[in-house]
């Protein structure tokens, strides 16, 4: 079972690599150097490097004047190359991983597992009988070695490095991250899963994930991320990208619960093709800040892009998170299904974006988004930015703020629960349309993350 | 008599500053079955909520100077020094006049959730949810109900059917049924009498408060009282 508590704290210092503090020129040309990447690779590190020196930090969400860029470690690799067995990899870091349960889950139920370590990905498996298939489930550098041609066709394609300052970055400095290829027709049963580790302190992680989808085929990818606590400030800035081809299937889902003093700024987005469907499902537990609004480009007719999505804010966490759903074609659909809970003086923002064209000729959208805030300290807000330059399309937007409703605390509390296991089963009730689409194992996980969450918040 | 196992001596009940129930004496004992009848308004449903705890009945202020008259016992022990969910634990069960609706809570995790609180312990959850299964049959429920939030979706006469679920799967020592009648047909109405008589047999004690009489040719009633302006009287 997924276990993303996270007290298991490993002091590793072996690093095969440790780039000094800060960010640079030479760095950028040194990880690639390290990575034997070929030449356009470089080239489009330091195109990136250059725009992200030139771009400023987003003034706009969650604030971030706490987040000091030269007190990071960009580059921090713990090995040469992933391990392909778990007796290989080094006790130390075998450790944490046994901590959270992840060999384990990979035994009972899933097709495949990539795990990340800092900087790098130190454990990589996939059933046999699925890369006889023609799956591809790698880390993203050995994506690029053993696929370049592939690689180089997507990468960077549907987040452009001067999508956004994070985005920049990311295309600067990246490592680690998976790379997922399924071919045509073929539908991948269990999940691939990947794991995502900050273990060192003031570490920067800029995993690069690239998902291809081609036509018919269908897969789920779940990531779980997880850091032990250190007070000074870790920064995550992701990028994903992914493409889904004409009547591919692709559900993505996170499970994120960075411990609170990681920044969690990442940048996700789907191009969506004619009758093809794209599903996040986003849980944010964890993280002092989270800036993520999950994309879907709906090219293709009739192609459909949801968003799922849950957000805790305790104390001293800003949860800014949303979904953007760009309608290109007719008959494209999208939903966008936001709950947050704030507590103990958190704050969660609800920001997205739904833009339907004049060429989405009968586009639907819903949006619905559902605050339950636990007491007065605490925040909740709603930043939609709904456009619809199409005649006939629909559009419904929902929004809900709600305190926990106290007729049903009592009624349960008449039934003999008390006050906090009272709360506990009303906010799992709340949540549960989300934790119903999460693998078994993680919405064990969630909902156990959620009631520890919970202990004493209320009453 | 047998030994009283709720004991109320001159309480007094105020809501939002108004008082609705003074000077109320009641005595029930161990598997007795008490009517209570009245018109709207009289103080029934208040007693109900006063005795299961609800904070916002709140026992009278005594005037300046005077220790409080009002007096209630559950099993000998001091009913008003404890919280709504103690008093569920020792053995109180209010079947609600209006239940209500939790959206995303199943009926299977309420039930769970309400049998664990009273200490009660599940060894295996399949057995307990065929068990679960069994009950609701018996109060004309179906398995989906189970898997349903709570009251999501369910008419007037199964959310009572839901309480009487709960009554059947907790057996308290004391049943408040507060207008169970209101929303069943017929057939509603004789499950209820059946599962009286049953659990009286058992020890389980009930105060059945209703305006209609229909109910009460379905059960035999030790005693009935009737409630008007917060005070109760004997009727026979």
């Amino acid at each position: 079972m997924a276990n993303f508590q996270l007290d298991h704290k490993t002091k590793t210092d072996k690093y095969s690599y440790k780039a000094k503090k800060g960010l640079s020129r030479k760095l950028v040309e040194e990880i690639s150097r390290q990575k034997k990447e070929p030449e356009w690779m470089l080239t489009t590190r330091l195109q990136a490097l250059d725009q992200y020196l030139k771009m400023p930090i987003p003034a706009w969400g969650a604030d971030l004047s706490q987040l000091n860029f030269d007190d990071l470690y960009y580059y921090l690799k713990p090995i040469e190359k992933p391990y392909q067995t778990w007796s290989d990899v080094p006790p130390a870091i075998r450790e944490v991983f046994e901590a959270t349960g992840v060999p384990q889950a990979e035994r009972a139920m899933l097709a495949g597992v990539g795990s990340q370590f800092d900087s790098e990905v130190i454990y990589h498996s996939l059933q046999k009988t699925l890369a006889k298939q023609g799956i591809v489930f790698l880390s993203m550098d050995e994506g690029l070695k053993q696929h370049e041609e592939i690689v180089r066709e997507y990468f960077g394609k549907i987040v452009p490095y001067g999508d956004n300052k994070l985005a920049a970055l990311n295309s600067a400095v990246w490592s680690g991250g998976s790379f997922v290829y399924i071919p045509r027709g073929v539908e991948v049963k269990l999940p691939l899963q990947a794991y995502f580790r900050i273990n060192s302190e003031k570490a920067g992680q800029f995993e690069r994930t690239l998902i291809i989808a081609e036509e018919g085929s269908s897969v789920t990818y779940v990531e779980g991320c997880s850091a032990p606590a250190y007070s000074s400030a870790s920064l995550h800035a992701a990028v994903v990208e992914v493409i889904v081809k004409e009547r591919a299937r692709v559900r993505y889902t996170t499970v994120q619960n960075w411990y609170k003093s990681v920044y969690n700024l990442v940048t996700k987005r789907a191009i969506v093709e004619k009758d093809a469907s794209m599903e996040w499902v986003d849980c944010n537990l964890g993280s002092k800040v989270t800036m993520k609004y999950p994309s879907c480009v709906l090219r293709g007719e009739r192609a459909h892009g949801s968003m799922l999505s849950i957000a805790v804010a305790a104390s001293g966490q800003h949860q800014d998170s949303g979904a953007k759903m760009i309608h290109l074609a007719p008959q494209t659909t999208s939903e966008i299904v936001s709950k947050s809970i704030s507590k103990g003086g958190g704050r969660s923002s609800y920001r997205g974006q739904v833009l339907i064209s004049p060429q989405a000729t009968g586009a639907r959208s819903r949006v619905v988004c559902d605050a339950l805030i636990l007491d007065p300290e605490s925040r909740s807000d709603t930043y939609p930015d709904n456009r619809i330059l199409s005649g006939d399309a629909t559009l419904e937007h929902e929004a809900y703020v709600s305190k926990i409703n106290e007729e049903q605390m009592l009624y349960l509390r008449s039934r003999g629960l008390s006050v906090s296991e009272a709360a506990s089963l009303i906010i799992r009730g709340f949540l549960e349309p989300i934790i119903q689409e999460l693998p078994m194992e993680y919405a064990v996980e969630l909902n156990r993350l959620v009631k520890m969450e919970m202990v004493g918040s209320v009453g | 008599m047998k030994s009283p196992i709720l004991s109320i001596s001159r309480l007094q009940v105020v809501v939002e500053g108004k008082k609705v129930i003074s000077d109320l004496d009641l005595e029930v004992a161990v598997g007795q079955v008490v009517a209570i009848t009245g018109a709207n308004g009289s103080g029934k449903s208040s007693l109900a909520q006063a005795i299961m705890g609800d904070e916002r009945y709140r026992v009278a202020d005594p005037p300046d100077g005077e220790a409080s008259s009002s007096k209630v016992t559950f099993e000998g022990k001091d009913l008003l020094a404890m919280s709504i969910d103690e008093r569920a634990k020792a053995g109180i069960f209010v079947a609600w006049q209006n239940p209500i609706t939790i959206p995303g809570v199943s009926v299977f995790s309420l039930s769970k959730s309400s049998f664990e609180a009273r200490g009660y312990k599940i060894d295996k959850l399949t057995e307990f949810k065929t068990r679960l299964e069994e009950i609701a049959r018996d109060v004309g429920l179906s398995k989906e109900h189970i898997t349903r939030g709570v009251n999501e979706g369910f008419s007037g006469g199964e959310k009572k059917r839901l309480e009487l679920l709960q009554l059947l799967l907790i057996k308290p020592k004391l049943a408040i049924l507060d207008e169970i009648d209101s929303g069943l047909d017929g057939d509603g109405l004789k499950i209820v009498g059946k599962l009286v008589a049953q659990m009286k047999l058992k020890g389980t004690a009930f105060i059945l408060i209703t305006h209609n009489k229909k109910l009460l040719e379905e059960i035999s009633v030790d005693k009935i009282f009737e409630m008007k302006y917060g005070k109760l009287s004997t009727r026979s």
